[in-house]
């Protein structure tokens, strides 16, 4: 406690004293419990930036690079799968085709519906030659699936088909979304997805092989890139590469044939876009 | 400021409201942690999600969007165990407060774009059906979150707190 006495006797001398002493034990305090705040921030700092560098590390490490991956023979470099005007998966595109990129989730219920509504017509543009309809199965409801992810399997389980029996890709694809589980439940499981296959015509001996996941990695990269591509949503409908805008409703009968058609061949020789 | 503690015989109104603010920030702080790991939680489950949700806002470019979308998640994590334990509260309160008014701002530009999307804030995201969209609810819920972090960066000082513990709030109650 300062004082104004201009001649400070003994006594004020002492207070003087330990107030100083005081003083200086306070600003002691206070240097330590910066040093501490400054410590625990920096220890809390690293340990938060090794966390997260881990997680991107990791995050990255587990998308698959498509180009490092076995795909289904005659997939696409886009993660498509083309069906050609015989209705067989995997044939090249053929040039002067108008080239319809289609983005499913065999959880999705809407995209169920969009088959219903269009699948016909798709397959009719398909078979005169006018359209190359590229088939992206993609998993991104996977959360949907109360831990089974029904999305990956089903799109794992098209993959097999295009890959080791294409004639059916189209019958098997059609199937799925007729027995489409609804979500939030555990989906089909293998044994009735290898039984839906059989059921359409896929050899039993290419749908005992789903359970090996051979395309998991490849549906893992295919929706990644799907995601890249502009897609943020299924069912997601492209025309020589570009996505449909959202006033064109293919809910409203032959909208989108029509836009197909009046889209027109692209200009250039056509392999499948690769980024929109 | 009422984080500043009471002198030594003050009147009883100071410190019963000091104490008052004591309780109903230390109750912020378990709620506002609470919602960031939570929210984080949901998100680090399913990260290649995480990057479609960054992706369908449209706003980074793609070798921006892994890395928030894969990093956020973790992010999250931190600030909720930061909150929960009152581990730097000021700091984690400024940071989560932050992160909310980006994301206020993610939501509304979205909105703003004609965008259907699902914010993705717990999980999930991407493109919806537009009858879907609950962009009103998303900014609202937000909003409260940002009124709650801004609580706690004012008066962060709050019961069972970490920061007391290691002596980063030495002040006397």
């Amino acid at each position: 406690m300062p004082t104004n006495d201009p001649k400070p006797s003994k006594a004020n001398r002492r207070d003087a004293a330990r107030a100083k002493a005081l003083a200086l034990r306070e600003e002691q305090r206070k240097r330590d419990q910066r040093r501490r705040a400054y410590l625990v921030t920096a220890a809390v700092a690293i340990l938060a930036a090794i966390a997260i560098t881990v997680t991107v590390i990791i995050g990255h490490s587990g998308s698959p690079s498509l180009s490092k991956i076995a795909a289904p023979a005659g997939a696409t470099a886009n993660a498509g799968i083309p069906i050609g005007p015989d209705g067989v998966a995997g044939k090249p595109i053929r040039d002067g085709a108008i080239v319809v990129d289609v983005y499913t989730d065999f959880m999705c219920p809407i995209c169920g519906q969009f088959e219903q509504e269009n699948g016909a017509a798709l397959d009719e543009l398909s078979k005169a030659g006018t359209a190359a309809i590229v088939y992206h199965p993609i998993a991104i409801l996977d959360r949907y699936s109360q831990g089974t992810q029904y999305s990956t399997r089903a799109a794992q389980a098209a993959a097999v088909v295009a890959d080791k029996d294409p004639q059916h890709y189209l019958a098997f694809d059609e199937a799925l979304f007729a027995n489409q589980p609804k979500e939030d439940t555990v989906g089909l499981s293998d044994a009735q997805l290898a039984q839906l296959a059989t059921s359409v015509g896929v050899p039993a001996a290419v749908a005992a092989t789903f359970t090996d996941g051979k395309f998991t990695d490849w549906v893992t990269a295919a929706t990644e890139q799907a995601s890249k591509n502009g897609v943020s949503g299924t069912p997601a409908v492209m025309i020589n590469g570009k996505l449909i805008p959202p006033t064109l409703d293919w809910r409203v009968a032959g909208a989108l044939k029509t836009a197909i058609l009046a889209a027109g061949a692209p200009a250039s020789p056509s392999s499948s876009p690769t980024s929109s | 400021m009422l984080n500043q503690a009471p002198r030594a015989g003050r009147a009883s109104l100071g410190s019963g409201l000091a104490r008052g603010q004591l309780w109903i920030s230390t109750v912020v702080r378990l709620v506002l942690g609470g919602v960031m790991l939570y929210s984080g939680y949901s998100k680090i489950l399913d990260l290649p999600a995480s990057v479609r949700a960054v992706r369908a806002y449209r706003l980074v470019p793609e070798s921006v969007a892994p890395i928030i979308g894969n990093g956020l998640p973790m992010f999250e994590l931190i600030l909720g165990v930061l909150l929960v334990l009152g581990l730097l509260t000021r700091t984690a309160a400024v940071g989560t407060l932050m992160l909310m008014v980006i994301f206020e701002f993610g939501i509304s530009s979205a909105w703003a774009r004609g965008l259907a999307i699902d914010c993705g804030c717990f999980g999930g995201g991407g493109e919806i059906d537009p009858s879907k969209t609950t962009y009103v609810v998303e900014i609202v819920r937000d909003l409260g979150f940002i009124l709650l972090a801004t609580f706690i960066a004012l008066w962060p000082r709050s019961r069972f707190s970490l920061d007391r513990a290691v002596g980063l709030d030495p002040q006397p109650r």
